[in-house]
């Protein structure tokens, strides 16, 4: 069993090592920007406390404050939307394609008993490699995040860049690298075609996590008056836009504007989304422009889901694989 | 003799037709997508006198309310749609523009050798041929012309969308490379790479990835060229506060390349003039972090220093076009050659 595992990293091992070493790597530089934090030795509470005091006075909480949002203001995060999907299909794609390429399949498949076994084989050692790679990277990526969301960075826009979904994305893209690799019999085009399928796939995902938000009941979480903004829940991700009249009762934007209008404010131009008349006369009138939305908490509700789309879509593919290699021809 | 050739351009567009044509879709796609933009801002009718330099206008506030309505129409096409092929944001912060020459040209360049030798057909194709070389130039050819004129409509597909963006304000310095002839050449740059990690690894996806991050460090290797050279050139002061009014007034088309600092006598010093004689008034040194130096600033200003950002006109910065042509055009031809050397030197196995 280990033998077999030796050979099939060997033979996968530019493809392995390049995955394996790219998430090692975003894990490390996660660390590493965790431990220069770190020593910057920050009292416990002083730059949680100074957010929370609302002021703007010049503290050495504040140049602490600004030291640390520089350190963790890092692209590691900004990389991590790459690398789930890179790793996942680089060390997928080949498995089944490279050997139909070089045209190995039909010696290594006469050569056990059943394909399944073969594909299992050749599955576990490179699943077991980067999966460990992943999840490193995930508990470093986490531990980094923590440190973001203190300065103020939000965990709902980093959604799916920290943490388990890392490994739920790569495991997604596996399964579809791996169903296209044993498709195409080509690694090039297959790699490139794995990469449009987990573009759509994300993106679709992003959609129904939009929809998803706009489902959840929304609360008040901002103002805007004559007077200025201010914000009432902090982190919140905003849904939908309301308005509160001189009176104090909540209506929505529709039916402002056409109070406004009745009102005699002018039409919009036909290009204007924002309906700039209604706006002015709605600000003009005492009207407060509100944003609904919902609290980070709920926002995070979705991380459940976000997991089981691509873990779905990941078995899904990895079983969609099992047939196509059992009845498909060596060449 | 013709016929030949074109039968043999026929296998070898065959033999890397999903490579080929998922390059080709994508050039289409692009210039087809910069076409329809053009279509749409002409479409609007915005009379130039609206268009020309608008961003500075608006700044200014000069009396632009004839042309408010129409222009932001026009603003919007070409930051929203316009913007995805010339500007890169957030999560993708890579240009459509940006990223296409260098797609093209590995899709291209890497599976030519790669696929022979992955596939283990290299011995039977070299030993039909009377010459590596002349093998290696009859599947280089059609490839290359075919990716040529693909990449060519999209570089010159989207040139009015940049020339849009220069009208109403923006720097044409900074679409250095994602339009005209330099597109070509940063795809000769990737196609060379391409081929030329290909003959070296004989395996197309190893390749493909190698050839990527190869570029990658090609490109920042180019970029951090580019602002050495934008360093050298004589700076001027681009921004200053009005004595009268206290705004901050700008010279418009001008690219920072790097901050000086005026002294409570009118002179002219450099940063690190300044910070020797903050030094010398023994204020503390710059945390590690600190990367703007905030307490020297702090000091500066309060005891009469003026920090005024330099720079350069926009078109000074364009005289970069030819280095950056230069740049990629060389890696092309050296790789290239260095293809051409391997595929009569290696194993083909």
């Amino acid at each position: 069993m280990l033998a077999a595992a030796r050979v099939v990293l060997k033979q996968h091992r530019f493809e392995v090592g390049a995955a394996a070493i790219a998430a090692l790597a975003v894990g490390v530089w996660a660390l590493l920007v965790g431990l220069q934090v770190r020593m910057l030795g920050v009292p416990p509470g002083c730059i949680e406390a100074w957010l929370a005091s609302g002021t703007d006075e010049q503290t050495e909480c504040l140049g602490l404050l600004r030291t640390w949002s520089g350190i963790v203001e890092t692209p590691v995060i900004g990389v991590m939307v790459y690398i789930p999907f890179a790793t996942g299909l680089l060390g997928s794609v080949p498995i089944v394609a490279r050997e139909l390429e070089s045209r190995t399949a039909q010696r290594a498949w006469s050569l056990n008993p059943s394909r399944r076994r073969w594909l299992f084989r050749q599955l576990a050692p490179v699943m077991v490699i980067l999966g460990a790679s992943l999840t490193f990277a995930a508990l470093a990526t986490s531990l980094l995040e923590a440190d973001r969301v203190i300065v103020g960075y939000s965990p709902v826009d980093d959604l799916g860049l920290y943490g388990p979904l890392i490994v739920a994305r790569a495991f997604g893209a596996f399964g579809v690298g791996l169903l296209v690799g044993a498709l195409l019999g080509r690694t090039l085009p297959a790699f490139v075609l794995g990469v449009a399928l987990t573009v759509a796939l994300t993106f679709v995902v992003s959609s129904v996590r939009e929809e998803w938000v706009k489902r959840l009941e929304p609360a008040v979480v901002s103002e805007m008056s004559a007077g200025g903004g201010t914000i009432l829940v902090p982190h919140a991700v905003i849904t939908a836009i309301a308005f509160r009249t001189p009176d104090g009762q909540q209506i929505s934007i529709e039916d402002a504007r056409a109070i406004a209008h009745t009102a005699g404010a002018a039409q919009p131009a036909p290009d204007d989304e924002q309906d700039l008349p209604a706006a002015v006369w709605l600000e003009r009138h005492g009207y407060a422009e509100l944003d609904l939305g919902v609290t980070m908490e709920m926002a995070l509700g979705w991380a459940p889901y976000d997991a089981l789309a691509f873990v779905i879509v990941g078995v899904a593919s990895i079983a969609g694989t099992i047939p196509m290699v059992n009845r498909r021809r060596p060449t | 003799m013709s016929r030949t050739l074109a039968a043999a351009a026929r296998v070898v567009l065959k033999q890397y037709r999903f490579e080929v044509g998922a390059a080709v879709l994508a050039a289409l796609a692009v210039g087809i997508w910069a076409l329809v933009v053009e279509y749409r801002l002409d479409a609007l009718d915005v009379p130039p006198g609206c268009i020309q330099d608008w961003l500075w206008r608006v700044d200014t506030g000069e009396d632009i309310a004839g042309c408010a309505g129409p222009m932001r129409t026009w603003g919007e096409i070409l930051t929203g749609q316009g913007g995805i092929i010339l500007e890169g944001e957030g999560m993708a912060p890579f240009s459509w523009m940006g990223v296409l020459p260098f797609a093209v040209g590995l899709l291209g360049g890497v599976p030519i050798v790669a696929r022979e030798l992955e596939a283990g057909t290299a011995q039977t194709a070299w030993s039909l041929n009377g010459l590596r070389t002349r093998w290696l130039l009859r599947q280089v050819m059609p490839v290359a012309i075919l990716l040529g004129i693909a990449v060519a409509f999209a570089a010159f597909a989207v040139e009015a969308a940049v020339e849009a963006d220069v009208a109403w304000g923006g720097y044409a310095s900074f679409h250095i490379g994602d339009h005209g002839p330099l597109v070509l050449t940063r795809a000769v740059g990737a196609f060379g790479i391409g081929l030329l990690t290909g003959a070296l690894l004989g395996r197309t996806l190893p390749a493909f990835v190698s050839g990527a991050v190869l570029a990658f460090a090609l490109v920042f290797a180019v970029d951090m060229a580019h602002d050495a050279w934008l360093k050298r050139l004589e700076p001027t002061v681009i921004a200053e506060v009005s004595p009268l009014t206290g705004e901050i007034v700008d010279v418009p088309r001008t690219v920072t390349t790097g901050w000086g600092v005026r002294t409570p006598e009118g002179a002219m010093i450099s940063f690190a003039e300044a910070r020797v004689i903050v030094d010398a008034a023994r204020v503390a040194a710059p945390d590690p972090n600190d990367e703007q130096d905030l307490t020297a600033l702090g000091w500066l200003e309060e005891h009469g220093y003026t920090l005024l950002p330099l720079g350069v006109t926009d078109e000074m910065a364009l005289g970069w076009a030819p280095y950056d042509a230069l740049a990629f055009g060389l890696v092309g031809v050296a790789s290239i050659g260095g293809a051409v050397v391997l595929v009569n030197r290696r194993r083909p196995t």
